[in-house]
């Protein structure tokens, strides 16, 4: 892996401060953990400046995901330089009274998971939470990577009711990528977000829409800031993207949200 | 007769190889009792010299990656074995891709 991890590190372009756009503190019902400190000693090992964290899929999420959210606050209080704390919601949930806590809060923005809470993203509760999203000005990091099978379809008219929605394709939309990049081509405020997608689809991604588009993601625990940011680096290099816009994937795209 | 090492049979070569480390790495997310079998296949499908010996750069890669990931994996790092294969994968469908447009 060391002469893999040397092509990565000479391909990041000198001065580009990576920006990971997906990450996790917390805990997760199969056992994964991350703690503050681990995450920030992964940040420090691969020399990335800032990443979005926002919890796993918590066992003591109860009613409203307010205990995981306060583990992330905590850790963006801990380590406010590094973090951009994200909280997470349950569509299925009373989800009012957490909403709008988190954004007196602070939060930054919103995790919406459809695969471990079940829902889909048609569903009249998550249609009414990103109007609110949207209405207060948030971004939102959709998962729609591994185990989804509906993603642009049920997602378009939100997207077009909103045009001001901020919205991060979680995992690029991986089985459907090719069709997001065609249906949110016009739609300027979604980005599609790289982290543990196979480097064939982010090959596709790259050729298929503009890379002020695309940003960098991990998915820490479940992806590692070595191989998540060759998989990207090798895909833009396979499709020509120049250097300009590999430092808008690793950093200058989602920072435009996050200065 | 075609040459020995034209890009169609450097192709299939790789695809074979392709669909090992597909097993390989299904059997590990699927916490296959098999996984440890699955990876020897395709450490045997990496085994000697590509057609015309065109490839071999990237095939010192990739079993470099999966030797790394089968003693990760035996060490119980799940998610350091996935690192390697996954960077594995990469490798070589990236290396397919570019060798459809020679």
């Amino acid at each position: 892996m060391a002469s893999i991890w040397s092509w990565v590190r000479e391909k990041i372009p000198a001065g580009v401060e990576v920006f990971d756009a997906h990450a996790h503190i917390g805990v997760d019902v199969d056992g994964r953990t991350v703690t503050a400190d681990e995450m920030q000693a992964l940040m420090d090992a691969a020399d990335v400046r800032r990443t979005i964290v926002f919890p796993l899929n918590d066992p003591n999420a109860r009613d409203d995901y307010s205990g995981p959210n306060e583990v992330v606050w905590n850790a963006y209080e801990e380590y406010p330089r590094s973090f951009v704390p994200f909280f997470r919601l349950n569509p299925h949930l009373d989800y009012a009274r957490e909403f709008a806590r988190c954004v007196e809060r602070g939060f930054m923005g919103l995790k919406l998971h459809p695969v471990s809470q079940e829902f889909e993203l048609d569903d009249p509760r998550v249609v009414r939470l990103l109007g609110m999203v949207a209405e207060a000005d948030l971004p939102v990091l959709i998962h729609t990577g591994f185990a989804m099978q509906r993603i642009v379809e049920p997602l378009l008219p939100t997207v077009e009711a909103h045009p001001e929605l901020r919205l991060i394709l979680g995992h690029a939309a991986m089985v459907e990528v090719l069709e997001a990049t065609r249906a949110f081509a016009d739609h300027p405020n979604v980005l599609f977000e790289t982290s543990v997608v196979q480097a064939k689809d982010l090959y596709e991604l790259c050729r298929s829409i503009d890379s002020s588009r695309i940003c960098f993601g991990s998915d820490i625990p479940y992806g590692d800031l070595p191989s998540t940011l060759h998989s990207i680096l090798a895909a833009a290099d396979a499709a020509d993207v120049p250097e300009e816009g590999i430092r808008g994937i690793l950093s200058g795209n989602i920072r435009r949200w996050f200065p | 007769m075609k040459a020995r090492h034209d890009a169609a049979l450097r192709t299939a070569h790789l695809i074979r190889v392709d669909s090992y480390m597909d097993f390989a790495i299904l059997g590990m997310w699927a916490s296959s009792p098999r996984v440890d079998v699955m990876m020897g296949m395709l450490e045997a499908s990496l085994r000697g010299e590509s057609p015309g010996a065109r490839d071999e750069d990237l095939l010192e890669k990739l079993r470099a990656l999966v030797r790394e990931g089968r003693e990760y994996l035996t060490a119980g790092d799940f998610f350091a074995a996935m690192g390697r294969m996954r960077t594995a994968h990469d490798l070589l469908f990236l290396h397919i891709i570019r060798l459809s447009d020679e």
